[in-house]
């Protein structure tokens, strides 16, 4: 469990570091100012985190393969951000 | 409401060229500019706001006539539905500003589907309507272009992500920076708040503590000049709703060793005592049929209920974030109607605040409602806090037309406790003295005492009224 812990820190303290070293740049439009900062950082976060989106969407899909379930209608994927629970 | 003279415009809504929010013969509208024309009729056409509105997500809202319109510039007015009551984060609980922050994160995904987004994210924008978070600005939404990131990143994290981290993992009454940082907590502050272990959580890590970083590393630069080709996928942006999303729901508080949570557990009534207590308030309430309720000192609400129950739209403040948790949890989990219970610290109430300090309403300028409840009360205002009776008389009738109040003696055992410690200096305070110092400002219609307790309990009417 220890060994689990400290590996978990070490991998975190890395993706951190390698963060902030690959900041990239960007630009957006709005009344509110979205703070250059904040924008750099979440196009980098949201470079890292799509990876896993990806993953989840070939995940059902290959599962979908097997239980011959389609992707969900639109409706039903509505309801799913909708019911979703309060904590994890 | 604190309205700008000229066009009767209420005083929060300028920032946002897409419209503001008037008042008009006492109802409130939105006008929505012309400039915001094609996100209106997005949102109207596209669904969302049939979803939203369906979801209890959005305030619903009918289209009134353009005559009311107060510039030139009008490309439609609104009629919102009423919000009872006006809330601030300030005064919510850690469950309700979480659900708060759920909400709009729910709002933000349903508008990606319908291809728009949300170009604001503040926590102002959501009230709560029996339980329930609602975004009120109907103007909040944007077309989404694919390739934009989230306007709102920022503003979300600082309304929502850094006071939730900081009330669950540092203390929960941090909450009430919110009331000094209005468009929420900087994200540095936070970060040096919160303790290191929340490194490992990948949200808050990730959302607060190299996001501060981020934000200092290119303060000073301006977007455009490190503009280049970068865009953000519709992936990488439901993976950072999702990231928040998760993060948010893993953080809790636990109302538990707070000063009143387990307050009628305690012995201040009998059986008997508490009974007769709840029988003669309600016959009361039966008996003015008030419009609105404010229960001032509710703990965890049980006098409040008999108000709300009987469908009066109900306010349960308390000084206590675990007396408010706990009544908040109490009225999701019964999916109650008409009560809202909020954080408010009597001897030091919400203030006016934000420009002009017209952004926000103090405590005063949300009332004065129709009924208040200041049930065993008055001993922690005029005795902990030394504040003399004829002025807890004079703020009550500014704030309410019908008074209830019990008045509790030095004999009884919580004063007794209170004066355990200090030097009694209240001579005054007595039932003839707290009676002729109401009576300055009420009219004392009825008073009864509570069954097998020393305790009294008056209803009163503001003289004039």
């Amino acid at each position: 469990m220890l060994l689990r812990n400290k590996t978990f820190t070490m991998i975190w303290a890395l993706l951190f570091a390698l963060a902030v070293l690959l900041l990239p740049t960007a630009k957006a439009y709005a009344y509110l100012d979205p703070g250059t900062g904040s924008l750099i950082i979440q196009l980098c976060v949201g470079g890292v985190l799509s990876v896993g989106v990806l993953l989840k969407v070939f995940w059902t899909r290959i599962k979908g393969l097997f239980t011959g379930q389609t992707e969900a209608a639109d409706a039903t994927a509505d309801q799913a951000i909708l019911t979703t629970e309060e904590s994890e | 409401m604190q309205q700008d003279t000229q066009q009767n415009r209420v005083g929060a809504s300028f920032r946002d060229p897409s419209g503001f929010i008037f008042r008009h013969e006492g109802v409130l509208y939105r006008q929505v500019n012309a400039a915001y024309q094609p996100d209106y009729d997005m949102l109207m056409a596209s669904g969302l706001y049939e979803r939203l509105v369906e979801a209890g997500l959005l305030i619903p809202h009918t289209e009134a006539s353009l005559e009311l319109a107060r510039t030139g510039e009008a490309y439609k007015v609104l009629r919102p539905s009423v919000v009872e009551a006006i809330s601030y984060p300030y005064e919510w609980c850690f469950s309700q500003l979480k659900a708060a922050a759920l909400a709009t994160l729910k709002i933000q995904k349903l508008a990606i589907k319908h291809g728009m987004t949300l170009k604001d994210a503040s926590a102002y924008n959501i009230q709560f309507v029996d339980g329930k978070p609602v975004l009120i600005d109907t103007l909040s939404f944007a077309r989404y272009n694919e390739g934009e990131p989230w306007v709102a990143y920022r503003q979300f994290c600082q309304h929502f992500l850094a006071p939730l981290a900081l009330m669950a993992y540092t203390d929960v009454r941090i909450s009430q920076l919110l009331r000094v940082f209005i468009d929420g907590i900087p994200l540095d502050m936070a970060s040096k708040l919160l303790p290191r272990r929340t490194y490992l959580r990948p949200a808050l890590s990730l959302h607060i503590h190299l996001h501060a970083r981020g934000q200092q590393r290119f303060r000073g630069e301006s977007a455009s000049q490190r503009v280049s080709t970068s865009r953000m996928g519709r992936n990488a942006l439901i993976g950072v709703l999702d990231s928040l999303e998760s993060g948010i729901k893993k953080l809790n508080w636990h109302a538990s060793g707070t000063d009143w949570a387990d307050y009628y557990q305690g012995d201040s009534y009998s059986a008997s005592g508490l009974e007769h207590k709840q029988k003669v308030i309600a016959e009361w309430i039966e008996q003015v049929k008030p419009g609105t309720v404010w229960d001032l000192g509710a703990n965890t609400g049980l006098f409040s209920r008999l108000a709300s129950t009987q469908g009066i739209p109900t306010v349960a403040w308390d000084v206590d974030p675990g007396a408010v948790e706990l009544n908040f949890r109490q009225v999701v989990e019964k999916g109650e109607a008409n009560l809202l219970p909020l954080i408010l610290d009597l001897t030091n109430p919400s203030p006016s605040l934000g420009w002009h300090l017209r952004e926000r309403m103090s405590l005063l300028e949300r009332g004065p409602v129709d009924m208040i409840f200041a049930l065993a009360l008055i001993h922690h205002i005029a005795i902990s806090n030394n504040v003399p009776l004829d002025m807890v008389a004079r703020f009550f009738a500014e704030l309410c037309t019908w008074l209830i109040i019990e008045f509790v003696p030095k004999e009884d055992p919580k004063v007794q406790t209170l004066l355990l410690s200090r030097e009694d200096i209240f001579p005054d305070y007595t039932q003839t003295g707290f009676e002729a110092a109401f009576s300055q400002y009420f009219t004392i219609e009825q008073s009864q005492q509570v069954v097998d307790s020393e305790r009294r309990l008056y209803l009163m009417k503001v003289k004039g009224a």
